[in-house]
């Protein structure tokens, strides 16, 4: 029960209280404090726009993308590491920047969907089935 | 121009996001791997949760995550917010599946979610870091090429 706990904590109550806590709800949309894909776009876009003078969408210069590379570096310095992904590196590469385009269409990430399917909202049960059918796609196919 | 509520919002979510990407390592967390195991085997989980629900609640990824969300929603209910439901369209709903279709299929290829990539590549997995580096091209070529053509099909 304590991983549960902990996990709940962290990747449920802390993101969603804490961006609440300092700065008002409303200025961002329905359980924005743990969206890989939107505070990496809102990192990226802040930056081009920062950068190039551009006027590309952002809510912000979010760091949450980078702080979760920091944590799971500080994690895997302290403790033990997970194994190492299999395959080549071209190939994650395409399939990342697969990953990053539809995940903008989807405009959420399934840490989102987890978090929003919490607060009561109907789109995310749909594009969780989405995801699932993804992922069944997958294990049907002949690329596993 | 940096303004101050740019830097307050930069500083919250790193250390947010260092604290999740903390646990994320710890406890190998992943939004897609807990859909595969439910897919291929879903009488496992079944006999998993009756016989240790302690057990099955620590492995288990978007329980913890929507038991966390909701008692935060709670909370912010307690001190006065009020949760709206977005307009739902159709186009919207349309788009946002055929890319969650995407997206369950070349996350289950990639072998994780997105916060699964990101605390694998804090690990120093050269293959993460190649993902990583895809992914935030990906995002800059949405809004330069493809942003036009899906503000078009939601309306």
């Amino acid at each position: 029960m304590k991983k549960f706990l902990i996990k709940a904590f962290a990747i449920g109550f802390l993101p969603s209280l804490l961006l609440c806590s300092f700065f008002n709800c409303l200025n961002f949309p329905q359980a924005y404090g743990l969206c890989i894909i939107c505070h990496a776009r809102d990192l990226v876009n802040f930056l081009v726009n920062s950068l190039l003078d551009m006027h590309f969408f952002t809510y912000g210069s979010f760091l949450t993308t980078l702080g979760v590379v920091v944590g799971s570096y500080i994690g895997a310095k302290t403790g033990k590491k997970s194994s190492p992904l299999p395959g080549k590196a071209s190939k994650y590469f395409f399939i990342g920047f697969v990953t990053s385009i539809s995940a903008l269409l989807m405009g959420m990430c399934t840490a989102r969907i987890a978090l929003l399917i919490g607060w009561g909202s109907l789109k995310a049960i749909i594009y969780l089935v989405g995801v699932l059918l993804g992922v069944l796609l997958w294990l049907h196919s002949g690329i596993r | 121009m940096v303004t101050q509520w740019d830097s307050l919002i930069a500083i919250v979510s790193f250390f947010i996001g260092i604290v999740i990407g903390y646990v994320s390592q710890k406890y190998t967390i992943c939004f897609i791997s807990p859909l595969k195991k439910f897919l291929l085997s879903p009488r496992l989980l079944y006999y998993q949760l009756r016989a240790n629900i302690n057990e099955f609640l620590d492995e288990s990824v978007y329980p913890s995550a929507i038991v966390g969300s909701i008692v935060a929603l709670f909370v912010l209910t307690f001190l006065g917010y009020q949760s709206k439901q977005p307009y739902l369209t159709i186009g919207r709903i349309v788009v946002g599946f055929t890319g969650a279709l995407l997206f369950g299929y070349s996350s289950a290829s990639a072998g994780g979610c997105l916060l699964h990539l990101h605390w694998k590549a804090g690990e120093g997995d050269k293959n993460a870091w190649s993902y990583l580096l895809g992914f935030y091209l990906g995002i800059v070529y949405f809004y330069l090429f493809l942003e036009g053509l899906v503000l078009e099909l939601i309306r």
